[in-house]
């Protein structure tokens, strides 16, 4: 089912886990060095930043192959212009094939590229056939027509991204129709929602375990991960109250609230402790950090509604408790108990990319220059203080 | 990662008793790592509290109770610099292991409320009285300092972006690409030289040996800021043979580098800016539709071949 041969993915993927168990000091340089001659191949599969480069580039490229064709085709009307999207994304679709077995390539950039842009053109190119044959189509067509494209992807080639897309397109299919349906089947929304959430779950925490899906693992757990936020989302107060109101237009009054609030406001509070406990019993990374998120995100939900109206006090509390609650974390775990510990076991190859120090540098470096504007008010005496575009 | 891998790699002798079941035991959870949890916690922690903090200052200006807050700040932060200190292991040019998750944090927490005092001090109190820019540098000096006293990359990057904001630049890494500060011509100079001389201390201090893993850190801050510097020079000045000669100087010196260096990083960000400059030079003289299309498909192929026999270019 899988394009690439598993005698690749599972070479490629047992030399990458042992590079970090080199990193993390587990095994010696001669062990590393070993293993990689055991599972060497000649598959073309480059570091993350020619990947990037390569994606960057390819997509460039097929989008002027498909613009030079396009030059030369009359593109008066729609379904012309869909069955062209149509042929181009299939014939993307072979060169995505043959490159893969011709060159050898694997997540290599220019395979990932090829594969959404053909997904994209057939997707575009089937829901525009769709538009061209009625105008008056229901609002889950067009993802009941990519969802088959997304499965595809994602079975062929265990590409993440299709998977998510996958995962949310199956989703809409049956809340879609309810935006436009009464109120009753409005009011259910949420709780369809979650209900939904739940078999997809389930069914990729099973398909994990099972041997015959290792390839398949990571769209799994990426599907895991966002049927967890989704349950959770349902159930959110302020999404809840946000979306009745933008999208479904419910009308909410002065003093009054949506139906059924308080089991919003409850889910809200219980989901991100039920994650994070059972994150916690179950040593499960996903439910643990969607539970950390969530946590976060019903503290926002609680301030929209129930401001003090002071948000630097809540800020330097908030900040204060959560360096506490580390530090406590930290001080349990300084001995390891029950085998949990704060060291990091097996390092991660984003660690030595400097991601850390790029975040701090984004999110705190600008401190500074906060102070800058305030003084510019004052002095006066510079004009070209970072900000100001008056060219 | 599959069990049986593990399995096969100690049946073939290639993994130890020992190691094979330390690894089984991560891969099954019997070890569970809280480790990004906890650090996640830790630098969120230290963000929204010294945000907090910056307002709370601001806003209680004029009050009673501001001389107590930067009193107390003041202590916090004399705290804060007073643990690292007598926690910290002695200065050596290598990579001096941290002493433990939180001494990280502390210390930035420690070089972030700095820059908040120094700032409210010099708004309240005139501290350097008409040579107000001090207030930018000080801070920013001071977490450079930290970063080699204390070795943390973190506050090295925060301290290069404060001297990027002394002088009048915003190049935190988003800070660059979207706020429109080089439609001034005279920032665009600014960025220029402060982008090479990043990239000569760099260098220097590599050679010399001094911490050579802040290396990174200094090159793709300067490289970026040179190369954003240089093409919208190239866009404002449409085409300016100067600036066109210091792209592609840029880009010969990126892939030269990376081909010492053997760093795939300096390979993307020269090919993909140098490009960029390529394209925009071209699109002074192309106007027809169908040349655009031949030039891309055929450029783009052009560097996906380059880039696809990266390997045999770098190991040149």
């Amino acid at each position: 089912m899988l394009a690439y041969p598993t005698s690749w993915v599972e070479s490629v993927a047992t030399t990458k886990e042992a590079k970090r168990w080199l990193g993390s000091g587990i095994i010696t340089d001669d062990q590393y060095k070993a293993i990689r001659a055991r599972y060497t191949t000649d598959v073309y599969h480059p570091t993350l930043f020619i990947r990037i480069a390569l994606f960057f580039f390819t997509y460039l490229c097929v989008g002027a192959a498909y613009g030079l064709l396009f030059l030369f085709i009359d593109t008066a009307s729609v379904a012309g212009v869909s069955v062209m999207m149509v042929i181009l994304g299939a014939m993307s679709y072979g060169a995505l094939e043959g490159i893969i077995s011709q060159k050898r390539l694997y997540q290599a950039g220019i395979d990932d590229a090829l594969l959404y842009a053909s997904l994209g053109m057939m997707i575009g190119g089937v829901i525009g056939l769709a538009f061209a044959v009625s105008d008056d189509l229901p609002s889950f067509v067009p993802c009941l027509l990519a969802l088959p494209f997304l499965v595809w992807g994602s079975v062929r080639f265990a590409d993440k991204v299709a998977s998510a897309g996958a995962f949310v397109t199956a989703m809409l299919i049956p809340v879609l129709p309810l935006l436009d349906a009464g109120p009753t089947a409005k009011a259910l929304t949420p709780f369809i929602v979650m209900g939904l959430s739940v078999p997809f779950y389930f069914i990729t925490r099973k398909l994990q375990g099972d041997a015959r899906c290792g390839h398949w693992r990571d769209c799994l757990k990426v599907v895991e991960l966002l049927s967890l936020a989704t349950f959770y989302l349902g159930g959110n107060y302020l999404v809840v109250r946000e979306m009745s109101e933008n999208l479904m237009m419910v009308h909410i009054g002065e003093g009054g609230d949506i139906p059924w609030a308080m089991v919003f406001y409850v889910l809200t509070v219980v989901i991100p402790c039920v994650y994070i406990g059972r994150g916690l019993v179950l040593r499960d990374h996903i439910l643990l950090r969607i539970g950390l998120l969530a946590a976060a995100f019903s503290v926002v939900t609680f301030k929209v509604y129930f401001s003090l109206g002071h948000p630097e006090i809540i800020l330097t509390l908030g900040g204060g408790a959560l360096m506490l609650m580390a530090f406590l974390g930290i001080r349990f775990l300084r001995t390891p108990r029950n085998g949990m510990t704060h060291q990091n076991l097996l390092t991660n190859k984003l660690e030595s990319l400097d991601v850390e120090a790029a975040l701090l540098a984004q999110t705190m470096g600008s401190t500074p220059h906060h102070g800058e504007k305030q003084f510019k008010g004052e002095g006066g005496k510079f004009g070209g203080g970072g900000t100001t575009g008056d060219w | 990662m599959n069990p049986g891998v593990l399995d096969a790699l100690r049946n073939e002798g290639l993994l130890t008793e020992r190691q094979h079941s330390l690894l089984t035991g991560i891969y099954s959870q019997k070890l569970f790592s809280l480790y990004y949890e906890l650090r996640t916690m830790l630098y969120l922690g230290v963000l929204l509290f010294t945000t907090g903090v910056g307002i709370l200052v601001y806003l209680n200006i004029e009050t009673i109770g501001h001389q107590v807050i930067i009193l107390a700040l003041m202590v916090l932060t004399g705290l804060c610099f007073w643990y690292v200190a007598r926690r910290r292991a002695p200065y050596s040019n290598g990579q001096v292991q941290s002493p433990g998750v939180l001494f990280d944090y502390i210390l930035l927490l420690g070089c972030l409320l700095f820059t908040t005092v120094v700032g409210y001090l010099q708004f309240q109190y005139g501290l350097f009285g008409e040579h107000w820019e001090f207030g930018a540098l000080l801070p920013a000096v001071a977490c450079l300092a930290s970063s080699y006293l204390f070795d943390h990359r973190g506050v090295l990057s925060i301290g290069i972006t404060g001297i990027g904001s002394w002088l009048g630049l915003t190049v935190t890494p988003l800070g660059l690409l979207e706020s429109g500060q080089f439609h001034e011509g005279s920032l665009i100079e600014t960025g220029l030289f402060f982008g090479l001389g990043l990239v000569a201390v760099a260098l220097l201090l590599d050679r010399r040996g001094v911490k050579k893993h802040f290396t990174f850190t200094y090159l793709s801050f300067g490289a970026n800021i040179f190369f954003i510097a240089c093409l919208y020079g190239l866009f404002l000045t449409h085409g300016d043979a100067g600036y066109l000669l210091a792209t592609i100087a840029g880009v010969v010196g990126g892939i030269l580098y990376a081909r010492r260096e053997q760093s795939f990083f300096f390979l993307l960000i020269s090919s993909v800016f140098g490009y960029i400059g390529v394209t925009y030079m071209l699109g002074q003289f192309i106007e027809d539709p169908l040349v655009w299309m031949l030039y891309f498909l055929v450029s783009c192929g052009g560097v996906i071949y380059f880039l696809f026999h990266y390997k045999r270019f770098l190991s040149r």
